[in-house]
């Protein structure tokens, strides 16, 4: 029997399918970028304005995962599987993507120098417009939560009643506690300025965690319902 | 052999199976027959492992089946809406996963099946229509080659030479391969000549289970003039009347007595098998 064969399926298909949206939204902010540049002066940083919205699509996507367990299960994989490869998963991909976002990052600096444009980054950030190892853990750490409370809202969706309610507050909880610790969807009142890379990392590992325990306790013995959408 | 022991399905305050306890022996094709809400589908599901049952036990070979990787990976159930993967996945793609998380999933045999079936390997699940998903559901099903393989009205939307290819291919690939079976069916005449053996399920129980021949034979065919078979059948239970001028074919339920067989014969009436769908209605609580 393959070993791992729900991750080995989703890092071989899922992953290059996320890594070319990344690569499809990374053009469309450049010529986005390019068309500003023809109107008005650039001040702004398009890799930084498009790292919100990457933040949505990663729930978004995240969400996809009961349709994805529900596949699982029919054919002959167990929930407890799909919850341990699923997390493994969302943690190289989100690494994987971080990279390729860091690499626009880099690649965008060389451009604006070269234009001579300003380029100003968010300022509710953890990290500096040159500071790659910072870029790199913050959207990692952004990246794979946003995925694993997509995951477990998704599914409790699939589990239906009361589970919705509760992974839906879960989820508030951890978008806001996230967003202390890595800048994106930062708030204000939950801005916590760590500008540190080790407690950045260091503290997304147990809201990371805390979200693979809401998708435990949401698929655990989740009830299939399969439905192919017209 | 799969077994079930107190089974019961709920949902909220509605029990879909009461205290089900069932042995279906290996290497057999059971049909599992029941009307609309009878519990088929939450008996099929879990069986599969697809939902875990409210009260009692599902075994497959000893072992649990909901959870247990060694269960489940043996067992493949096909819906009625034949969804084995994402709308937006392509057949090849659904195909190649399944090669990848079923152990035991014949990859030729799914080029083989596809070909019959006449799929498109580059559309989508979604693209489909009900018949071909249903199509693409089967093939799925036989090409995972798993000890028990479940259709639960798997063949909805197909017309009926598909349905036959359905047939045919699943009696060779059981010959070749011996498995078990369990389809649920509301196209009981049709799909009768493949079962070995018929489950009834009524209201969340059991309320038959034999050999096909073993249910047919509980019911008698009476054909000939009307009059004389309505003086036949006085005192009789009858399941059905059916009138063809003066000729007229009554159904019964039970078997005869030899006065009766005799009286037959005397007035030269003609005594025959009956439908199951005639005496699936019957034990069913008949047409409403």
């Amino acid at each position: 029997m393959t070993r791992f064969p729900i991750a080995r399926y989703l890092l071989l298909n899922h992953t290059p399918f996320l890594a070319m949206c990344l690569g499809g939204l990374a053009l469309f902010g450049a010529v986005a970028l390019g068309v500003t540049a023809a109107l008005t002066t650039v001040t702004l940083s398009v890799a930084d304005i498009g790292g919100q919205i990457l933040h949505w699509l990663a729930f978004g996507y995240g969400f996809s995962a009961a349709g994805v367990l529900s596949t699982m299960i029919v054919h002959g994989r167990t929930r407890r599987e799909f919850i341990t490869q699923h997390a493994v998963f969302q943690v190289i991909t989100a690494g994987l993507l971080a990279l390729l976002v860091t690499g626009v990052y880099a690649a965008e600096a060389g451009v604006y120098r070269l234009a001579g444009w300003e380029r100003r980054l968010q300022e509710h950030h953890v990290f500096g417009a040159g500071d790659y190892p910072m870029i790199f853990v913050a959207y990692w750490s952004m990246l794979a939560i946003a995925l694993m409370i997509g995951a477990f809202v998704g599914v409790a969706f699939l589990r239906g009643d009361a589970a919705i309610l509760w992974a839906l507050l879960a989820a508030v909880v951890l978008v806001l506690a996230a967003g202390g610790v890595n800048g994106f969807f930062s708030l204000g009142f939950n801005r916590l300025d760590l500008e540190s890379l080790p407690l950045t990392a260091g503290l997304s590992v147990p809201l990371f965690v805390a979200g693979w325990a809401a998708l435990w306790l949401a698929a655990r013995d989740v009830a299939v319902r399969t439905k192919v959408p017209a | 052999m799969i077994a079930t022991n107190a089974l019961q399905v709920r949902y909220g305050d509605t029990i879909a199976v009461h205290d089900l306890d069932l042995e279906l022996a290996a290497g057999r094709i059971y049909g599992l027959l029941g009307r609309n809400g009878a519990g088929k589908t939450s008996l099929l599901s879990t069986l599969a492992g697809f939902r875990k049952p409210s009260a009692g036990t599902v075994t497959l070979d000893g072992r649990p089946v909901f959870e247990t990787l060694e269960s489940t990976s043996r067992i493949c159930l096909i819906g009625d809406d034949g969804a084995v993967g994402d709308g937006t996945d392509r057949l090849r793609d659904i195909l190649d996963m399944a090669a990848t998380l079923r152990p035991g999933f014949d990859t030729g045999y799914a080029a083989h099946l596809m070909d019959r079936f006449a799929l498109d390997r580059k559309k989508t699940l979604g693209a489909l229509s009900r018949g071909q998903r249903s199509a693409f559901g089967v093939v799925a099903g036989l090409a995972s080659r798993a000890a028990l393989t479940m259709f639960d009205e798997a063949h909805l939307g197909m017309d009926a030479p598909t349905r036959q290819l359905f047939a045919d291919e699943l009696l060779a690939d059981y010959g070749a391969h011996p498995r078990t079976f369990l389809l649920s069916t509301h196209l009981i005449e049709e799909q009768s000549p493949l079962f070995e053996q018929v489950l009834i399920l009524h209201e969340g129980r059991l309320l038959w289970r034999g050999d096909v021949d073993d249910l047919r034979s509980r019911g008698i065919a009476v054909t000939g003039p009307a009059s004389v078979v309505d003086d036949f059948v006085y005192g009789l239970t009858v399941l059905a009347e059916r009138a063809l001028g003066p000729t007229k074919q009554v159904t019964l339920y039970g078997d005869l007595d030899d006065e009766h067989r005799k009286l037959a014969a005397r007035y030269g009436l003609e005594l025959g098998p009956v439908a199951l769908q005639d005496l699936f209605i019957h034990l069913t609580g008949g047409v409403p």
